[in-house]
């Protein structure tokens, strides 16, 4: 199905439009990653809508979108978004693969000190794997943590 | 788009007006359902969901809220059937639980320990950015 040309149409209004018109996508990818040693691993799981969105393009704004937002509400004296007209009004991106809307996906999502230095430090803060790779049960689901001679090289394998 | 209509109230024949910002300010915003792995069944306005741990689970947005004083509700179902035991949704406390792109909820039996439900759903209310 062809997406409608959304240039300042509103975000709102074309999420509504996929969920009506799209098949959401279950996507087999996780994003395992550690933002805090108090606290277990952290699973970031794609929404299937969302995946349906970023495939399609056309729908999602760029990430930095997001970024600006983000710095609006890290202001002390933040009380709400004056700056909106940047999801609504930005030209959307267009057809991401899986694995692209993935990677936009942890630049949205996950915290930034974790996905610019994943790989600083003693072992990665952040991996993504496939469903079927995270243990099979729940249980002892509080300690997870990810694997202490997991490396770069592993990863890259 | 095609079939937009332009309108400040909707009259019924017999049963009064209404003024159409009743219905985009009422509106849910968000809503979405999930299971124990914090995989998604369904949602709207949902990116991505985060399982941060046993029944604490992160949601975040596609399109922003204004504020972050907006509105969640939540449900979820006990995942084991050990009889009848409550199973409630909370903001998570010792952490953000809120923001303009995110929200946090832990689901929690009677003993107050966080625990995996079967099937969570949730709902925002509030206005978009």
């Amino acid at each position: 199905m062809q997406t409608p040309e959304f240039k300042g149409t509103h975000l709102f209004d074309r999420l509504c439009w996929a969920k009506e018109n799209l098949d959401g996508v279950q996507s087999d990818y996780r994003v395992v990653y550690e933002d805090s040693i108090d606290e277990c691993a952290k699973i970031l799981v794609p929404d299937p809508n969302w995946m349906a969105c970023a495939l399609q393009g056309g729908i999602l704004p760029p990430v930095w979108v997001y970024w600006e937002l983000a710095k609006d509400e890290a202001q002390p004296d933040f009380k709400k978004h004056t700056r909106g007209y940047l999801l609504h009004q930005t030209e959307p991106v267009g057809p991401m693969t899986e694995e692209e809307a993935i990677e936009y996906l942890i630049q949205k999502d996950v915290p930034q000190h974790v996905w610019k230095t994943w790989n600083e430090g003693n072992k990665p803060k952040m991996v993504i794997c496939r469903k079927e790779q995270l243990p099979s049960t729940r249980e002892w689901r509080n300690a997870w943590k990810i694997a202490e001679d997991i490396n770069a090289t592993d990863l890259a394998a | 788009m095609a079939g937009k209509i332009v309108a400040d109230t909707l009259e019924h024949s017999t049963a009064g007006s209404i003024a159409t910002n009743y219905v985009v300010e009422g509106s849910a915003k968000a809503w979405c359902s999930i299971d124990g792995d914090s995989t998604v069944y369904d949602s709207l306005n949902i990116a991505s969901t985060t399982d941060n741990g046993n029944g604490d689970n992160t949601y975040t947005f596609s399109n922003a809220m204004g504020n972050a004083t907006f509105a969640v509700s939540g449900m979820s179902k006990s995942d084991d059937n050990g009889g009848l035991r409550a199973a409630f949704m909370q903001f998570s406390a010792n952490n953000t639980s809120i923001a303009t792109t995110f929200f946090r909820l832990t689901s929690q039996y009677d003993n107050t320990n966080g625990r995996e439900a079967e099937y969570a759903s949730t709902i925002a209310h509030g206005d978009l950015a």
